[in-house]
């Protein structure tokens, strides 16, 4: 199998995906709830809203038609209208989610850099001092409820010590000075900006080279992201030990050994490359546990990214903004295992005799 | 000279739930320079254990005593940090399972090219003088994880698989060890010996896993690496017959001791203890003549449970009464030719 | 079990600090809530009901009157705590039970009987693993809950459970395809037993032990889980107290009140603790192959 038809498959697999969640949303407000025009205006929504709403959305036709319209409008980028924001949902997506995305891509990589190396230590002397220590610290903190370690954080630092601020992304007049970053765009022929750049503080502070925007945008991430990071803590952490320690135990470590080579080349070179794959086909979970993860960090610490916004959807029961956040969280989710499954392949030949 | 391994009072411990448990007691050995020495036994017997206490890879649940002199310095106190200085070009070791001993991630050639590395290093050190090696330097792969591993394999390590009879070297350098059978994974680990030049190997069962044909071709392959490069190895086999075709002299160990040690000639068509007559006569077709299968009755003894004067008495047929109360010796009945019985 | 068996596992239980302070952990919980839930015990627990309005100590800081002090509208935290963990102790229970039962039934069937029916069940439960879990769980519950105030814990409860099955369907399916090939099973089969009657009285006996230790271990989990969907209004309508949601309502009074939401986060993360320590302890008796080695 190429790697085309791989690409093919599990995009088409990608496909089911969004359609089964599709379908279980759709019976849920067309066919179950009693009254799914209120569902779809939102329940603060007046008479004439929810009228409006129901022809819209041809909640008046059988079940198929409305299907129909449903299904077209998702693919057609027509994901309607929050009662909240009185705004179209994708607009508002298009602000939101590269704000997330930078947040949890910066956890995510922090964290997965710290857990593996905590497993290495911890694999390196099991139940010494420092594998008690990780271990009693991640039993404790993966117990933590996520508001909890949040809070815990905005007391001390941002409450307490002032060291890092308690809320938002960037410094609001900051913000509303950096100007969006741009580049001379081939295909459109002009230089224009890119949603998905601009909208993310730290990356856009830091191509237009505003160094005042870039230090406030990073000092607003810093809470944000320890509290993603102590997220799950030690789910990779105990996955690494556990395989490294089987990895150690292998006969081409022994190998290693017998060739010569040192302890540390035996740790690194054999032993961390074997002992990290079973922790990779992970990593599209924990991107997809910060991405959830985000929704109560960005509420607690009111950092505007996709979390908050989904947050505040779930608080006033706004469902065109859930649903279409929902459909983008569910892509993302997908194209990162895509990702990760990919790059599996070049960490591991055995799984590469196809491609 | 000195030779190149010499074994005194060796104990291997492994340690249980409530104490420490004995897998090899007071073992003497010594191996010249050049000479392929057999350790034959039943699994269980401490041959294994014997061989990873050379090495110095005993799993962390052991612990040696004893000395172990590898070229003269002794490494059963060396702190396992500096093991890796006697071992590649001074000591190195094959194993029983092919399959698994190569890293399944690195190319082949990348795993002989550690060896040259090795064994270059190893040249800095007084204690390893000998000819030159000359290694060109490619791009470092030891921090890399993708394509540009696929650097052109190096020209000793195609070479080396050459040694092996490996058909068409140059590709197998540039595969996985999942792309390889059985027989060449096993030929791959001898070529890295080809490599390394050690001065001394330890193959703990190199044919067990393997079929017949493949067998006979990388016995020949280490009697010709001991041939060329002046290698000593330790053979160790549950399998008396292969060690004949090889050892120049055999050792028979039996729960956890040597009980008897000679020229393999003379071990072989005069075994003086019961236990080696039992494992010449339990071979298939009889090793002289037509007679039967003679079985040896009951099974190895448990390590935690090793029974007092001789070990092997209660599986003897000629027990005595001082057999079950008096521990053995080892006695030199013809020369070179030492047995622990009290039949003697 | 043999004597000296179960003096193992017993030696292994009680030998293990942590796993002592998990079941206690939960036994004190347990004892707390149950007093708390019997009305004529309920004042050797708490001194103050848990919905009476006091403006005259509002926000008042922790002291030995209130022990974890009070919120906006005067009323005693410590009260509302413990009147909001009957709510918070049972759904793991009802979720995890729920989850593993559904994942039981098709697990088994799917492994024992093979063929199309196997093949379905993993394809949907691949579908559900691609899902981004959580975000679908709480959009489930939120539709569901818009227009029913009263039937948010249960909607949420059910929101769990769809997104929580598929996890126990595919172990209750390895296990049996494992139980299948071995000799006491091929054993009853060769007797002519029905297949039926070998799951009940073969399979389903050798899947609990497994499954009870991984539900013990999500328990806590389901626990966080569902701490967040209270935080975020999911949970039962005002004014019954739920954890998640008074540290919600604690952040609008932050940074002064900060222990309005402190406290109910630190309850919540007590009682997962109790569940971890607890499901690791099962895990090292039911499944020697872990023992020490995390």
């Amino acid at each position: 199998m190429g790697l085309a038809t791989y690409v093919a498959r599990r995009v088409l697999f990608g496909f089911f995906v969004i359609i089964g969640e599709l379908l279980i949303i759709f019976y849920l407000t067309n066919i179950a709830a009693p009254n799914p025009a209120v569902i779809w205006a939102g329940p603060e929504s007046t008479q004439a809203q929810v009228q409006l709403v129901a022809q819209t959305y041809h909640l008046y036709s059988p079940w198929y038609v409305q299907f129909y319209y449903y299904i077209m409008n998702v693919f057609t980028g027509n994901w309607g209208t929050s009662p909240l924001y009185q705004q179209p949902v994708l607009s508002l997506i298009e602000e939101y989610l590269p704000v997330t995305l930078e947040l949890t891509l910066i956890a995510f990589v922090i964290k997965i850099g710290l857990e593996t190396v905590l497993g290495v230590v911890s694999a390196m002397r099991p139940n010494g001092a420092a594998d008690s220590l990780i271990k009693v610290t991640y039993t404790t903190v993966r117990s933590a409820p996520p508001f909890l370690v949040a809070l815990g954080l905005l007391l001390v630092f941002a409450y307490g010590t002032h060291t890092f601020p308690s809320s938002q992304p960037i410094n609001p007049i900051l913000g509303a000075t950096v100007p969006p970053f741009q580049f001379y765009n081939p295909l459109a022929g002009k230089v224009t900006g890119f949603w998905l750049v601009d909208n993310m503080p730290i990356l856009n502070a830091l191509l237009v080279g505003d160094w005042a925007a870039f230090s406030s945008a990073v000092a607003h991430a810093v809470l944000p992201v320890v509290t993603l990071v102590l997220f799950g803590f030690g789910g990779i952490v105990r996955l690494v030990k556990v395989s490294m320690l089987e990895v150690l135990d292998q006969d081409y470590i022994r190998t290693a050994r017998a060739k010569g080579l040192r302890e540390n080349a035996v740790i690194f070179k054999h032993a961390l490359r074997n002992s990290l794959l079973p922790a990779f086909t992970l990593m599209g979970v924990v991107f997809a546990g910060l991405v959830a993860g985000s929704l109560v960090v960005e509420t607690v610490f009111s950092y505007y990214g996709l979390g908050y916004y989904v947050a505040q959807s779930l608080i006033t029961f706004d469902t065109p903004s859930l649903i279409g956040s929902l459909i983008l969280i569910t892509v993302v989710i997908i194209l990162s295992n895509l990702v990760v499954d990919i790059g599996y392949g070049f960490l591991d030949p055995r799984t590469r005799v196809g491609y | 000279m000195t030779e190149t391994l010499a074994v005194s009072d060796l104990w291997v411990d492994y340690r249980t739930k409530s104490a420490w448990a004995s897998a090899v007691r007071g073992v003497n050995l010594s191996v010249g320079a050049g000479e392929v020495i057999g350790v034959v036994g039943e699994s269980g017997s401490g041959k294994s254990s014997l061989a990873l206490a050379i090495i110095k890879l005993l799993p962390a649940n052991a612990r040696a005593r004893g000395k172990v002199d590898v070229l003269g310095k002794d490494i059963v106190g060396l702190p396992s940090k500096d093991a890796h200085l006697y071992r590649g070009a001074g000591m190195t070791m094959i194993f029983q399972e092919p399959m698994t001993s190569l890293n399944p991630v690195m190319r082949v050639s990348d795993q002989l090219s550690e060896a040259v590395v090795s064994r270059r290093e190893h040249h800095k050190l007084e204690m390893f003088r000998s000819d030159s090696v000359s290694v060109p330097r490619g791009p470092d792969p030891r921090f890399s994880m993708g394509p540009e591993r696929r650097a052109p394999p190096s020209k000793e390590a195609v070479e080396a698989l050459r040694q092996v009879r490996i058909s068409d070297p140059e590709r197998t350098a540039a595969k996985y060890p999942h792309e390889l059978s059985g027989g060449e994974r096993q030929r791959v680990m001898i070529a890295m010996s080809f490599l390394l030049r050690p001065r001394l190997l330890v193959a703990d069962e190199p044919t067990t896993a393997l079929d017949v044909t493949t067998q006979a071709q990388v016995l020949s392959l280490l009697l010709k690496l001991s041939r060329d490069e002046g290698t000593s190895i330790i053979f160790v086999s549950h399998d008396i017959l292969v060690v004949g075709q090889v050892a120049q002299r055999v050792a028979v160990m039996y729960a956890g001791e040597v009980v008897e040690l000679g020229p393999t000639e003379a071990v072989l068509h005069n075994p003086l203890h019961p236990y080696t007559r039992g494992l010449i006569g339990s071979i298939p077709g009889g090793f002289k003549g037509e007679k039967r299968i003679e079985q040896i009755p009951g099974s190895p003894p448990d390590i935690m449970k090793l029974p007092s004067g001789c070990k092997f008495n209660p599986r003897c047929k000629f027990a005595m009464d001082r057999c079950r109360v008096e521990e053995t010796a080892l006695k030199e009945m013809e020369k070179d030719h030492f047995v622990a019985c009290h039949l003697y | 079990m043999s004597r000296s068996e179960s003096s193992v596992t017993l030696s292994i239980v009680f030998g293990n600090w942590a796993t002592v302070a998990g079941v206690a952990i939960l036994v004190a919980f347990l004892v707390l809530t149950a007093l708390a839930t019997w009305p004529p015990a309920y004042h050797l627990v708490a001194r103050y009901s848990p919905d009476t309005l006091n403006f005259g100590s509002a926000n008042a800081s922790p002291s030995l009157a209130h022990l974890f002090g009070t919120d906006r509208e005067g009323r005693d935290i410590f009260a509302r705590v413990v009147a909001a963990l009957p709510i918070d102790i049972a759904i793991p229970f009802e979720v995890v039970g729920a989850s593993v039962g559904i994942g039981l039934l098709l697990g088994t069937f799917a492994g024992y009987y093979g063929g199309w029916i196997e093949e379905l069940v993993l394809r949907v439960a691949d579908l559900f693993f691609a899902f981004p879990s959580i975000v679908l769980a709480l959009t489930i519950a939120a539709i569901l809950g818009a227009s029913a105030e009263g039937l948010r814990v249960f909607y949420s409860e059910m929101a769990l459970i769809i997104v929580g099955w598929p996890f126990y369907t595919r172990l209750a399916r390895a296990q049996v395809l494992m139980i299948k090939q071995m000799p006491f099973v091929r054993a009853a089969e060769a007797s002519g037993l029905g297949k039926l009657r070998i799951i009940r009285t073969h399979v389903i006996p050798h899947l609990a032990s497994v499954m009870v230790v991984y539900a013990t271990l999500d328990m806590g989990t389901v626990l966080l889980l569902y701490s967040v969907f209270a935080f975020f209004g999911l949970g039962a309508s005002p004014p019954t107290p739920e954890l998640g949601r008074m540290v919600y309502d604690g952040l609008s009074a932050l940074p002064g009140n900060w222990w309005w939401s402190f406290f109910p986060g630190l309850t919540l993360m007590m009682l997962a603790l109790g569940f971890a320590l607890a499901g690791e302890g099962l895990r090292d008796v039911f499944d020697p192959r872990l023992r020490g080695q995390r």
